[in-house]
């Protein structure tokens, strides 16, 4: 059935604002239509593009890592290369701002961001927050918590020596196996 | 992304996963979609589904991914028929799937932008709802009102 007809059938139906609310019916061109039309929006979208502004650009930026970062976080296992400290060396290359301005901007002593970039220190909870803000709410605090968790989390089930250390000081302990 | 249940007033989380080719045939017997989807073969089709009743497939969309021209086009989008008109049980199934292709389209580096290529009486009803700009027959979404309809359905 076309789409047309489909519409019509529908409108026995539903309402237009029921269709447009839980729906997408595509137009029908015929050929010459649909290749002017294509053409005519090329050129709008070619316009688009080139005056985007560079705020425009680094907040596309800014959500493409957003969703690179929840898309780690979703999958199993743990990755140096994925850590918070390099992915906000990733935000900060997206800002195009040096160091020492991010560092004056989260109001975060400058050997200590330069610490947490290395991953030789972990980022505080206080720090999430004001990178959330600093993203403008783009990138949300948890999200960042949360890469300190997965590397946490790594650690802990890899730090044997610990585990067995520890271990040793408990008594009285259940005997599940 | 969260789906908004009217028969208790809850939330309940879903999310968006591609259609397995094994999938369009349980479409068409379920009797919940009015569209053809096995005529979407060619494109990139994906659905949505609550995560506790993983199952039931909630609405459906079509995807062309146009690299040269830095976009995602919505082909087709559907909720199932239980989530459509006055008595329909969920509520954002449109939103989250719109916001889906968005998301892609932030992912592919094409900033966001997002098209469609609506029946003329819909459009501004699409306009209202999600915030699309019109460019000819096309409607459109980038940047700032992109971001808006990831912030509400994402």
């Amino acid at each position: 059935m076309r789409y047309n007809e489909l519409y019509q059938k529908l409108l026995k139906q539903y309402s237009e604002n029921e269709i447009a609310d839980s729906m997408l019916i595509p137009a029908q061109l015929n050929e010459p239509q649909t290749s002017y039309e294509r053409k005519d929006f090329l050129e709008k979208r070619m316009s688009i593009l080139n005056n985007m502004t560079e705020e425009d650009r680094m907040r596309a930026d800014i959500m493409r890592l957003r969703f690179q970062i929840e898309g780690y976080l979703k999958m199993e296992g743990f990755s140096f290369d994925k850590t918070f400290g390099k992915y906000l060396e990733e935000y900060i290359r997206i800002l195009r701002k040096d160091r020492k301005e991010i560092a004056s901007d989260l109001a975060v002593h400058y050997t200590k961001l330069s610490r947490i970039l290395n991953d030789k220190e972990e980022p505080n909870v206080e720090l999430t927050y004001r990178l959330e803000k600093h993203s403008g709410q783009l990138i949300q605090a948890t999200t960042w918590w949360r890469l300190t968790i997965k590397k946490q989390a790594f650690l802990i089930s890899m730090d044997e020596e610990t585990r067995e250390r520890e271990q040793q000081k408990v008594k009285g302990f259940l005997k599940a196996g | 992304m969260k789906l908004f249940d009217r028969t208790n007033n809850r939330s309940i989380e879903a999310e968006v996963v591609r259609l397995d080719a094994k999938e369009y045939d349980k479409i068409e017997k379920s009797g919940q979609y009015v569209f053809d989807w096995s005529l979407e073969r060619k494109n990139e089709v994906f659905k949505l589904v609550a995560l506790e009743e993983q199952k039931t497939i909630q609405g459906l969309i079509s995807l062309i991914n146009i690299p040269e021209e830095l976009r995602i086009h919505i082909k087709l989008l559907e909720s199932a028929n239980s989530n459509k008109g006055k008595h329909k049980k969920l509520d954002h199934v449109a939103g989250c799937l719109v916001a889906f292709a968005i998301q892609l389209s932030f992912e592919q580096g094409y900033y966001g932008f997002t098209s469609l290529l609506p029946k003329t009486q819909l459009v501004p009803l699409y306009k209202e709802k999600y915030g699309f700009s019109q460019y000819g027959r096309y409607l459109a979404v980038e940047g700032k009102e992109a971001i808006k309809l990831i912030q509400k359905y994402i």
